[in-house]
């Protein structure tokens, strides 16, 4: 007997992107009918206006544009244009250089190349040459260049002096901090740290701990792995998790981990899995998730189960019990206790999907990986090593490249017990050396009281953080662009780091600092003692072990050159499985108790590290589309349940903490289950992270939940009052007349299976449009003609394209106000649809940019011709004409222009953007825009501006390939592609004119040049 | 009469602009809080790329 809810996902499918949309809400059918929404377009009540005589009128329009010339007329000089004497030999005026460095955002260590422009870093994009990023970039990545011109960047160091902190040199600083160092006694030295990388940092703070003996070295990071690496040294005496080679994987079985997504390595991840998502040579994996939150991996799962994070246990003892009984593996371990059919009617899971899960993983054997979430107790991860190794699924664990830790992560204990030892007074000096542990430590360790009994507190940090706040010192570090440095995650490469810019203030390395520190002498500090010591290193100790046959000063330039440098250290391989370790599998099925809360790492955010970046606060969640905040995300059962909705608020319970948060109503959320995401709520971090979110580390807690980030038997309360969750998407809703024809007319998803497909490729001819007229003959383009195609099958959704277009073009932060009324400047949206019912949705997702239509709409009703189109094919815009009437944005039918309301360089947060420092960051390329104009994707005009100059120099034709737009070369994907569409040999052309190929509201024959191939699911045949 | 109205009020306004010009608007005017010129210095050490990889224009 078929299952009701898959009949109702394997009906033609009804897309919805909210709750309103799918009920037809009356008050939202009302809102859809506008262009804009409430607030954004009032029209003015004439019946408040005064009653001034018309003489009157003028006579006050006539003085105030005489007052107005009299204010204007002197004209504020903006600066200086001062041409070089002599011009630096690296630079050339309007040409680009760049250099390979290693990304300091988290501990995955991705090389990239910095684009800067007479001297400035403007742009970063991966490093084709480094093995594990391979060109391509995380959003943090792309936007790190904002931190680096962040207004609100420490300058000075600064002392606490009566509860205020007033600015001191570094003389001062120094001597100061070596005296007290010298006359710790027998008092503790504490440095906190983040995962320590580098292992020449690593050397520094050794010889700290020589000079200073009484150091103690702490390195914490609130989301890591250390509980699947115990489970893995457990099961194979080796200390590193190895790395999945996700490409050759046919079958992946996700246990509530976001791989995809928010985990570690996802660049890495996201590459390599989607290359089994290949329409061209026709390789598709399929992807199980079962997790409790919609995650980005369970948005791009073929299938997909909702199950509470602690019934994880049970679901991978029970695949174990079935796999056994059927004798596809070995019984190693008893689990009788778990059926998969009695999980499935307690939790509502489709015993269809189960049937396949288990089909799949017996039938390839070898070739599938199951991957549990980081966040999953130890016992869960014991269960999934042990059904990969029955499976044979470790083939796919990477033997020729392992993974490397220059410092291991201190435990929870070792944190507990340093609070321990402040509290009684046994730390002189605690420094966070551009650590942030009042933010980022379990609640449960009170930390923030704790530094009250030490004696001397230090903070080596870029802005101002909750750490800065109780110290005495706090020392300003150079940024990631301004630092020496080098990282060894992986065996077989290092990566080196250098500085393109000097310190922009009275900034130091941070391993400068501490190196002063050891040679107890507050003058010792060079602008280049670091970069010594670096060299010396690298000279005295690795540079030998490579057997280089070139000498050192040349190697040494060619590891900057390149920022990889191959090493020789091999993998330790994995070793045998070690069956003791199943005795902590138990045969005994855990009642749930109550509701779970799952803490999960921002996408955007991290550990909110990021929070004071406006693009990254700005960019939507890839899931719920919220910007601005975070939230509580629970399921409409689950509201229902506990009579909230969207934007109410809720106190959740945790043990003896609580957490004040409102309410997101997240479709496919599993039931009595709240995932909540960190990295907001920050206070003294930046004007623009103030007020965002809600600090959910307030229930971050060392102990008495399953494990640091989940706990379980939690208590929901509501409260009264609301607080509004901005949501960056139900903004062009469709009218109620066009919703009706969505199905047959409105194509603007396609989808098949990959069964379909492969039975007849051209299964989508019959949803295509052919033959429409028009009343203008077409325009032939014979020579080059941009377009751009989008893999929908490839793109997950994850919002890099979205940053890497606003670093790129200069696009400017609004704030939550303006998003809210749909004021936002983004070129390039990611639309996210679900279809199917509010409680298991399925999701589709298609970034949305102007398509660059051959018959554009907005072209033929502009009344001053600001809107244009070029021989090349491209939808022009030419800014200083536009006046603003909007009637280009009316006619739009896909909505990609975004008018400046405002000029929000000014507007948003007291003028952040218009600090001189900030306007470093803009790309020199690209106009800056003002108030009254309208803006939108211009096809990265400026790298073909750029491919053509530099072909006329060269004397050749251009050719697509010349060009990459920042949308394709951040994808790391390669879901985008760009070129010249009447090239025959072009990558393009064979997307252009692929048979899953369409074209969006192609029913309006505006002829649009984005072609988006259609996302073909890898479902049985069954459901063809 | 008329005429010695005329050209005094017109005398008088443009002494009227000029204070105006003078003290008003500049007193109220946004003061730039940070008027430091931030001084771009490129890292001598650091080694620039020939080859960018894969078409990066």
């Amino acid at each position: 007997m078929s299952d009701p809810k898959d009949e109702v996902q394997n009906q033609d499918p009804n897309y919805w992107r909210s709750f309103e949309e799918l009920y037809s809400d009356p008050k939202f059918l009302k809102e859809i009918n506008n262009e804009f929404k409430d607030g954004a377009d009032e029209a003015p009540d004439t019946s408040k206006m005064s009653s001034l005589s018309r003489r009157k009128f003028f006579a006050l329009l006539g003085a105030s544009a005489a007052v107005a010339g009299a204010a204007c007329s002197d004209y504020q000089d903006r600066g200086e244009i001062v041409p070089y004497k002599d011009k630096p030999e690296e630079i050339t005026i309007g040409k680009a250089n760049y250099y390979a460095s290693t990304c300091g955002g988290c501990s995955s260590a991705c090389g990239i190349l910095i684009k800067t422009r007479e001297g400035r870093p403007i742009k970063v994009d991966g490093n084709p040459d480094h093995p594990v990023s391979r060109g391509k970039i995380c959003s943090q990545g792309q936007a790190a260049t904002m931190s680096l011109y962040d207004p609100e960047r420490l300058k000075t160091p600064r002392q606490k002096i009566k509860n205020r902190f007033e600015d001191i040199n570094w003389q001062q600083a120094d001597s100061e901090i070596i005296e007290a160092l010298s006359n710790i006694g027998g008092k503790e030295i504490a440095i906190i740290t983040n995962q320590i990388i580098s292992p020449t940092e690593n050397r520094v703070l050794k010889d700290f701990v020589d000079k200073y003996t009484a150091t103690r070295i702490y390195s914490f990071e609130q989301f890591n792995e250390s509980v699947r690496n115990i489970a893995w040294q457990k099961c194979y005496n080796s200390d590193e998790f190895p790395i999945i080679k996700w490409d050759e994987a046919e079958v992946v079985v996700s246990l509530d981990s976001d791989f995809l997504g928010a985990d570690y390595n996802r660049v890495e991840n996201t590459r390599l899995f989607s290359e089994g998502k290949d329409v061209i040579n026709k390789n598709f994996n399929r992807l199980y998730s079962v997790e409790s939150d919609l995650s980005l991996t369970g948005m791009n799962a073929d299938y997909r189960l909702m199950l509470r994070a602690d019934a994880q246990y049970a679901f991978v003892m029970g695949i174990i019990n079935e796999l056994q009984s059927k004798n596809v593996i070995n019984n190693t371990v008893n689990a009788s206790s778990f059926n998969l059919s009695k999980l499935a009617a307690d939790f509502g899971l489709s015993e269809k999907i189960l049937n396949y899960l288990i089909n799949d993983l017996t039938n390839k054997k070898g070739k599938a990986i199951v991957y549990a979430g980081n966040h999953l107790p130890e016992k869960v991860h014991i269960a999934v090593n042990l059904l990969n190794e029955e499976l044979g699924n470790s083939n796919l664990y990477n033997t020729k490249q392992s993974r490397i830790t220059v410092r291991k992560l201190s435990s929870l204990n070792d944190i507990k017990k340093l609070a321990d030892k402040m509290n009684s007074g046994n730390v002189g000096m605690v420094i966070h050396y551009g650590s942030n542990p009042v933010y980022n430590f379990p609640a449960d360790i009170n930390y923030a009281d704790a530094i009250q009994n030490v004696d001397k507190v230090i903070t080596l940090a870029e802005t101002e953080n909750e750490s800065a706040n109780v110290s005495n010192y706090v020392l300003p570090i150079n940024n990631t662009f301004e630092a020496w440095g080098d990282a060894k995650t992986r065996t077989g490469f290092y990566s080196m780091q250098q500085p393109v810019i000097a310190p922009l203030y009275s900034t130091r390395q941070k391993e400068s600092i501490i190196l002063s520190w050891i040679n107890g002498n507050s003058d010792s500090n060079k602008e280049n003692l670091y970069h010594k010591y670096l060299m010396s290193n690298w000279e005295n100790e690795i540079y030998p072990t490579l057997n280089s046959r070139i000498e050192f000063k040349k190697f040494w330039f060619g590891a900057l050159h390149d920022g990889v440098v191959r090493s020789n250290d091999t993998s330790t391989g994995n070793g045998s499985f070690n069956y003791a370790a199943l005795s902590g599998l138990t045969n005994h099925q855990n009642k749930m108790k109550g509701m779970t809360v799952h803490i999960k790492e921002s996408y955007s955010l991290r550990d909110g590290r990021f929070a004071n970046n406006g693009w990254l606060q700005e960019s939507p969640h890839p899931v719920s589309k919220v910007t601005w905040d975070n939230y509580a995300a629970i399921s409409t059962t689950t509201a229902k349940k506990i009579n909230v909705k969207k934007d109410d608020i809720i106190e959740i319970k945790v043990n003896d903490r609580l957490l004040t948060i409102p309410v997101f109503v997240q479709p496919g959320h599993a039931d009595d289950s709240i995932t909540i995401e960190t990295g907001y709520g920050r206070t003294n971090s930046g004007s623009v992270s103030e007020g965002a979110g809600f600090n959910a580390n307030t229930i971050f807690s060392s102990s008495g939940g399953i494990t640091p980030w989940l706990y379980e038997g939690v208590t929901v309360k509501k409260l009264t009052g609301t607080y509004r969750l901005v949501v960056a998407q139900t903004i062009y809703d469709f009218t109620e007349e066009d919703k009706k024809d969505i199905p047959e007319k409105r194509g603007i998803i396609k989808e098949g299976t990959v069964e379909q497909y492969l039975n007849d490729p051209h299964f989508l001819n019959d949803k295509k449009h052919k033959d429409l007229k028009s009343v203008n003959p077409p325009i032939p383009y014979d020579g080059l003609k941009w377009g751009m195609s989008i893999d929908l099958n490839k793109c997950l959704g994850c919002s890099e394209c979205f940053v890497a277009c606003n670093v790129e073009n200069n696009i400017p932060v609004v704030g939550k106000e303006e998003v809210d009324k749909g004021r936002e400047m983004h070129w390039l949206r990611i639309d996210r649809y679900y279809s199917g019912t509010a409680e298991d949705p399925k999701v589709s997702v298609q970034p949305m940019l102007c398509q660059h239509c051959d018959q554009a709409p907005c072209e033929t009703v502009c009344p001053v011709l600001a809107t244009t189109h070029s021989a090349d094919g491209l939808n022009q815009m030419v800014y200083n004409r536009c006046v603003g009437v909007r009637y280009c944005s009316n006619n739009c039918p896909y909505k990609v222009r975004r008018f400046n309301f405002f000029n929000f360089r000014d507007s948003f947060n007291d003028s952040y953007q218009e600090s001189p420092v900030f306007a470093l960051l803009h790309n020199p390329e690209v106009t800056v825009r003002s108030r009254g104009v309208m803006e939108k994707c211009t096809f990265c005009i400026q790298r073909i501006a750029e491919a053509r100059s530099d072909a006329t120099r060269e004397s050749r034709k251009m050719i697509g390939e010349d060009v990459h737009t920042a949308c394709q070369d951040a994808c790391v994907t390669n879901a985008i592609h760009f070129g010249d569409i009447n090239d025959e040999n072009g990558e393009l052309y064979k997307y252009r004119n692929h048979e899953l190929g369409y074209h969006v509201l192609e029913e309006l024959n505006t002829k649009p040049n984005v072609t988006y191939i259609a996302k073909l699911r890898n479902t049985h045949s069954e459901e063809a | 009469m008329e005429r010695k109205k005329f050209f005094k009020s017109i005398g008088i306004s443009l002494i009227g602009i000029l204070f105006v010009k003078l003290f008003p608007f500049r007193l109220f005017s946004k003061q730039n809080v940070n008027k430091r010129k931030i001084k771009v210095h490129i890292n001598p050490f650091a080694v620039k790329r020939k080859k960018i990889g894969e078409k990066n224009v």
